[in-house]
């Protein structure tokens, strides 16, 4: 015997009459709530808006993966050689294989989800997931490109430092060129003069 | 339920049948959204659960992970509800704060656009908001900055289960049970 035939003995008479003149264009009543529950959605998949600094980043960053995606592939497929320690930085240790597969995921990625939120306008508890995860992987791929930069960042700096401090006018030069006291009474005391007014200097 | 004899024992027998189900209300059943001051003084807006003024993507209505459990364990006991009734609470300080005064005499009736006045937006839901924010704040390079901006709303849905002896119709008494009920 079935459950919903036990069931059915089970409901008592009075509420099988009353059911007995259901309308019958309305869900039926044993699934009212089945009905609604598929109808209904958990909340962490409502939509919430994304702010409009994050939305630019990673459309930005699509065009960034994009492009760095294209010297990669050049590199894998031994179109350009990658000599040199800007090269070695940048695919980290000729890791450019790898890079480009973080950054083709990305970009697969941040494409498959433009349409789900609306162009990275609004977003669930799943595509932030993603978002999150496209993004780690952009950010691996770039990773030699930041080391490149933050190298080149620290080279500037020094250079800058060394370009300054070379520049710089020395510090005896600027006592020297110091205005004169007006006062004269500051001669005497630069002499070692003695305070007593009209006294002769000792040779 | 005192001089409704036919709710009375429609009460008594589903008790018999599901004693886990909470005790019913008494209400009219509505057909549009409904306006109404309880005891307290809290307005509500109530209405059938298929024009929940409250709706997510695709008019799909927004449900916390635990209460759409809850509601699955509920369906699976097969009590024959004949309407499912959503009842959200509202801010009086919001935009039903200029119908009190007529809302104290009588319960109002309202159109499906006014509810969805009413009742605004569906509150972000605080981890996708805490998640979106540790993003935001991953691109401008500032941690502490992390903004949470999910509100922390206190009013409450609640969903009824709606049985009546015959098919609800428009002001017709039925047995209200409360099914479920959670804060945003």
């Amino acid at each position: 015997m079935d459950t919903a035939s036990v069931r059915t003995k089970l409901v008592p008479h009075a509420i099988r009459r009353a059911f007995g003149r259901y309308d019958h264009r309305q869900p039926s009543s044993s699934g009212v709530v089945s009905e609604f529950i598929e109808r209904s959605m958990p909340w962490s998949r409502a939509r919430i808006p994304m702010p409009g600094r994050l939305r630019w980043a990673l459309w930005a960053l699509i065009l960034v993966e994009f492009a760095w995606g294209i010297w990669l592939a050049t590199i894998v497929s031994g179109g350009s050689p990658c000599q040199g320690s800007i090269c070695m930085v940048a695919t980290l240790r000729h890791h450019a294989a790898a890079l480009l597969a973080c950054g083709v995921f990305c970009i697969a990625g941040l494409l498959g989800l433009i349409p789900t939120t609306r162009g990275f306008s609004k977003c669930n508890g799943t595509e932030v997931i993603g978002l999150a995860l496209t993004s780690a992987a952009g950010g691996a791929s770039l990773l030699g490109v930041a080391a490149v930069m933050i190298g080149a960042l620290i080279i500037l700096i020094v250079v800058t430092t060394f370009v300054l401090a070379l520049t710089a006018t020395p510090r005896r030069e600027t006592d020297d060129a110091r205005p004169r006291t007006p006062f004269p009474l500051a001669p005497a005391k630069r002499a070692g003069a003695s305070t007593t007014l009209g006294a002769e200097r000792p040779d | 339920m005192l001089g409704h004899p036919q709710l009375s024992e429609l009460s008594v027998q589903i008790k018999q049948s599901w004693p886990s189900l909470p005790p019913p209300l008494t209400l009219e059943w509505t057909e549009r959204p409904l306006v109404s001051v309880d005891r307290s003084g809290i307005p509500w807006i109530i209405g059938p659960a298929e024009q929940d003024p409250l709706p997510g993507s695709r008019g799909r209505t927004v449900i916390p992970r635990k209460q759409r459990a809850r509601l699955k364990r509920i369906a699976e006991l097969g009590v024959p509800f004949q309407r499912l009734a959503i009842a959200h609470e509202l801010d009086p300080e919001g935009p039903v704060g200029k119908l009190l005064p007529a809302l104290r005499t009588s319960p109002q009736p309202c159109t499906n656009e006014v509810a969805r006045e009413l009742v605004g937006d569906v509150p972000a839901h605080p981890g996708v908001t805490r998640a979106v924010g540790v993003l935001d704040a991953a691109v401008r390079g500032a941690t502490s900055a992390v903004a949470i901006n999910a509100i922390v709303n206190a009013l409450d849905p609640i969903i009824f289960g709606i049985i009546a002896p015959t098919p609800p119709q428009d002001r017709q008494l039925c047995l209200w049970y409360p099914l479920v009920a959670w804060r945003w």
